[in-house]
């Protein structure tokens, strides 16, 4: 409840994701109208991913079931796919009981499935002289490793 | 171990909001008047999938060849985190192609044969005939 209470409501309830669960017909359809939305990004960069999922359990425990409570719910879920570790808390996240909240377990299954591990490295040609020779590359990456050249 | 995709492109992007990738400029070949030839701007994309008896983590070693000539090779950490996916991207912030000979892409696999791709690379004609702005006497002087 604490972690719910540091949001502020007018951030979280924008006019693009209460129109985005009032017109949903799809679970794609919240999860891809909200997660474009400020009230998805505010969340992703306020809370950690546990701290997401506590609150979608504080949620799923104590809602009064109104509309707004509704509109809360799926923008936090929603701000999961925004999160770079979501696939860390993947057991949770099956783990966790959505009752008859429509289209909750789909939108869990949607971001899980879309989190592909993604390796990228950025490689730099400092200089350019006798290239069959002496081209030297370095790498400036997003994970370990050298670039070696050779001729 | 299976190399599903792999291509050569001009730009790969990977979308924030879906972690979705899209591949602009395939390239099938390469084309220049001259060499040694410096290419700006490269990417080079794999999509490899894992079978059920493959290690989660393993490193891959990728390595660019024209013709004999090795340009570089690289090392990639590549962890697929209970998925059964993993991508690599690797932007290449200029390349040279030495020769009018094919650029080799090999992806070596743990315990596995490399996946290789070609990439055709071509010396086109060299452009002949006067500019239309030149004079006469530029010509003759030519």
């Amino acid at each position: 409840m604490e972690t719910r209470g540091s949001l502020e409501t007018e951030l979280l309830e924008t006019p693009a994701a209460k129109e985005a669960v009032v017109f949903a017909n799809t679970a794609s359809y919240v999860l891809n109208r909200i997660r474009v939305d400020t009230s998805a990004d505010y969340v992703a960069k306020s809370l950690t991913t546990p701290q997401i999922i506590e609150a979608i359990r504080d949620i799923l425990t104590q809602s009064s079931g109104t509309v707004n409570e509704l509109v809360k719910f799926y923008v936090l879920l929603t701000s999961l796919a925004l999160r770079p570790d979501v696939s860390d808390f993947k057991e949770l996240l099956i783990s966790l009981s959505f009752g008859s909240i429509p289209w909750a377990r789909e939108i869990i299954t949607l971001i899980l499935q879309e989190q592909v591990p993604t390796v990228v490295k950025n490689i730099v040609y400092e200089s350019y002289g006798r290239v069959s020779n002496s081209a030297r590359a370095i790498s400036t990456n997003t994970t370990v490793g050298t670039v070696v050249t050779g001729g | 171990m299976r190399v599903q995709i792999a291509v050569l492109a001009q730009t790969v992007s990977v979308d924030r909001f879906t972690n979705r990738v899209s591949i602009f400029n395939l390239i099938d070949a390469i084309e220049s008047p001259r060499f040694p030839l410096f290419i700006p701007e490269l990417a080079f994309f794999a999509l490899l999938r894992k079978e059920s008896n493959d290690p989660e983590q393993f490193k891959v070693r990728v390595s660019i060849s024209v013709g004999p000539s090795i340009i570089g090779s690289t090392e990639v950490q590549v962890d697929f985190q209970g998925s059964q996916n993993a991508r690599i991207l690797l932007n290449f912030q200029g390349l040279p192609v030495t020769e009018p000979k094919d650029l080799h892409i090999a992806v070596s696999l743990p315990n596995q044969q490399h996946f290789a791709s070609d990439v055709m690379v071509i010396q086109s004609g060299q452009a002949t005939g006067s500019l239309p702005f030149q004079t006469e006497e530029a010509k003759k002087n030519s």
